[in-house]
């Protein structure tokens, strides 16, 4: 899809994302208390190996954001010094 | 005048960061030492966490908060579950814990510093050292708060990135880090503040909004519905107020809190007298820290909480870095005044150089050793030291040595803290048989931690020493009690009403159920302070030789101690304080009862303390019991 079609669709409108966040809130939050009054909470409990792959992929993450953080305050900031600052080198 | 801010902040090299990682590792094990303590929290993610491997049934809604409703902590059920899985123990978990938290030292170092220059990134690390070393956040512990100062600098700093990228991606990885920070300790929901000032200081800032309150909305929900669909219904019947009030286990200096909100004002200066880009980052740590510091101070003076600077662990790094970049802004002002530099300020911009060099060894060595970073002992009262999570075990295989059951050891187990040995018992031992024969004379058993110094010259007959550390032993008194342990009566007790009595005793399962205490006590009362006392009575049986036993209930900081209101025997009494009975075996009678009354949450008597079994004191013959009240005089009680 071309970045004309797209956005002559609405695909990328910052409304139609918001429309679409709000939603998915209102009706999670509307079903999970009545659901939950009633039924008990779903998914109360899960296998070990689904346990094992969310944690894998939560480490992931902070690993991912550990990095990023590390990357990006020790290095662009001495490049951005340099290019802005000379006297900072 | 405005601080004219350059965009390109100098930022902290390796040398520096590394000097601080290693710093900061030294700082935790001596904060929190090498072996974790016992503690309830730990006790039930244990548990949860050998349910899910060993019966392939992981709970996916969290653990239970101090707010009666609400639930958190999934994330970190995985995580414990993941070490699990890869053979990591208990001590490695903690030692894991450590190097998060000199990790923290190194991110808040390094984003302090893009915030505000070098000098803030050094000034945040040492401000971190002294709030870390006061914070009430029990680095002896295993629990979930331990990676909150990590996780919750993470989210911070990766929101700094998206500003010094000028790009959202850091921020959707600030958004999935606050998630799972969230996922840790729910009061993280405030998160959501930073990322919204930080989504709209970036190009394009409604399509940031979206998706980074998308991408954080999602996870958290994600991640663990289970917990969110429990929340809302707990929050659609309406949460309680915390039962954990009350008594003096709640030791919180507040030092975290005073530095957080010094921290906030002078960030909020800050932000008058800046402009650029060093703006939007004041904005964005201010958009971090300030929303925590108001609900905390609201929900203190709404009396929705305790006093505890606990909740504001995840903010750790974030409200060092507050104060250091505050005082640095100011400081940049005085000079941009006098129109003066600081002696070395530029030339050791990144701490390099001779100068630098120095500077560095100095601010590691000062984090390594700060004077503050002594091991803390949080579970028992006192000065007394803690138990740690392997003396459960280690208390299960010296009664196995007895003859012992589970069953057996646990009714006669007497402890500081024994509700959480007694729960933790037969989750790490749950299938140890006995070896060798019972003495009938040995029917109940103390276990305490002390310092070896505080131990008798000679060892009594009955009192043995189960581990021995540099710090600390592990004593266990075999002694003859003339309780019986196995059945009591529980009542409630009105002024003005009849008491209602039911009897109780310890139930012990075997089988490990997910959100179930191993050990039970039908009937036990969680008792409405206000209104009423809670009375145990116990039935006491004079042995045919007759002769005396003493009872005495020690007043311990965190402690629940109540008062001696009956004895039994025609020739026993009780001190006027009701802490000591002596009671004396008289020919005529068999026996009776002895009955012991607690207010809980009063000042004596923290609700921590009472939960899951009677609290702690001493019935014992005289010579042990003698030694063991000298023993705890060592405590420190108030």
């Amino acid at each position: 899809m071309t970045g004309d079609r797209a956005h002559r669709a609405g695909v990328s409108s910052p409304r139609r994302a918001w429309t679409a966040l709000a939603t998915a809130f209102l009706a999670c939050v509307a079903w999970t208390p009545a659901c939950s009054a009633e039924q008990g909470p779903p998914l109360y409990e899960m296998p070990a190996w689904a346990a094992l792959a969310v944690g894998v992929l939560e480490a992931l993450i902070v690993l991912a954001g550990l990095v990023a953080a590390v990357w990006t305050l020790t290095r662009s900031s001495g490049r951005a010094s340099r290019a802005r600052d000379p006297s900072a080198m | 005048m405005v601080v004219n801010d350059s965009p390109g902040t100098p930022s902290l090299h390796w040398p520096v960061l590394l000097a601080l990682l290693g710093a900061g590792l030294v700082f935790h094990v001596r904060l929190g030492g090498l072996e974790p303590a016992l503690w309830t929290d730990t006790v039930f993610d244990q548990r949860a966490v050998a349910v899910c491997l060993a019966q392939d049934r992981c709970l996916d809604r969290g653990v239970p908060t101090s707010v009666p409703g609400l639930r958190h902590g999934t994330t970190w059920l995985h995580w414990r579950t993941l070490a699990e899985r890869a053979g990591l123990d208990l001590a490695a978990v903690h030692v894991l814990l450590h190097l998060a938290g000199a990790l923290t030292f190194v991110l808040t170092a390094l984003a302090a510093a893009r915030v505000a220059g070098p000098w803030a990134g050094v000034g945040a690390a040492l401000v971190l050292a002294y709030v870390y070393s006061s914070h009430d956040f029990q680095p002896t512990v295993v629990y979930n708060n331990r990676i909150l100062p990590l996780l919750g600098t993470l989210a911070w700093a990766l929101c700094v990135a998206a500003l010094a990228t000028r790009h959202v991606a850091p921020l959707v990885l600030a958004a999935a880090v606050g998630a799972l920070t969230t996922e840790v300790h729910i009061v993280f929901l405030l998160f959501a503040a930073c990322l919204l000032a930080s989504a709209l200081l970036l190009p394009r800032p409604g399509r940031s909004l979206a998706a980074v309150l998308g991408t954080y909305a999602a996870l958290v929900v994600a991640l663990s519905p289970g917990t969110w669909a429990s929340n809302a219904a707990g929050i659609w019947r309406g949460i309680g107020p915390s039962p954990y009030t009350g008594g003096q286990f709640i030791w919180s200096p507040l030092d975290t809190e005073r530095v957080g909100l010094v921290g906030v004002a002078a960030l909020a200066a800050g932000l008058v007298v800046t402009r650029g880009e060093r703006r939007r980052r004041i904005a964005v740590l201010l958009a971090f820290t300030a929303p925590i510091m108001v609900v905390f101070e609201a929900a203190v003076f709404g009396g929705v909480t305790t006093q505890t600077d606990k909740y504001l662990g995840a903010w750790l790094g974030g409200i060092a870095a507050s104060l250091a970049c505050g005082v640095s802004v100011a400081a940049d002002r005085v000079r941009e005044v006098l129109g003066r530099t600081w002696v070395g300020a530029r030339g050791c911009a990144g701490l390099r150089g001779p100068l630098g060099t120095a500077l560095q060894a100095c601010l590691a060595a000062g984090i390594a050793f700060w004077p503050g970073a002594r091991l803390r002992e949080w579970k028992v009262p006192g000065d007394l030291p803690g138990m740690t999570m392997e003396d459960a075990r280690r208390v299960a295989e010296a009664a196995r040595f007895h003859g012992w059951t589970l069953e057996r050891t646990i009714p006669r187990l007497r402890s500081l803290l024994g509700h959480d040995l007694i729960q933790l018992m037969p989750v790490v031992a749950p299938r140890v048989e006995p070896e060798g024969a019972v003495s009938g004379d040995l029917t109940a058993l103390t276990v305490l931690r002390v310092r070896p110094a505080w131990l008798p010259p000679a060892m009594p007959p009955g009192w043995e020493v189960l581990d021995r550390g540099r710090e600390s032993v592990l004593l266990a008194v075999w002694a003859q009690s003339w309780v019986d342990w196995d059945r009591f009566e529980v009542c409630r007790v009105r002024t003005g009403a009849d008491p209602v009595c039911r009897t109780s005793g310890f139930l012990v399962s075997r089988r490990l159920k997910v959100e179930e205490n191993q050990v039970l006590l039908p009937g036990w009362p969680w008792p409405n302070p206000e209104a009423e006392e809670v009375e145990v009575r116990l039935r006491v049986r004079f042995p045919p030789s007759g002769g005396e036993q003493w009872v005495f209930v020690p007043v311990l900081l965190r402690g629940c101690a109540g008062r001696v209101v009956a004895v039994p025997g025609a020739g026993s009494s009780i001190a006027p304080d009701g802490r000591s009975a002596v009671i004396r075996a008289d020919g005529a009678e068999d026996g009776g009862t002895l009955a012991l009354r607690w207010r809980v949450g009063d000042r004596d008597c923290s609700a921590y303390a009472w939960p899951y079994g009677i609290p702690f004191f001493v019935e014992a013959p005289p010579e042990d019991a003698r030694l063991l009240e000298d023993l705890l005089s060592h405590g420190g009680g108030p």
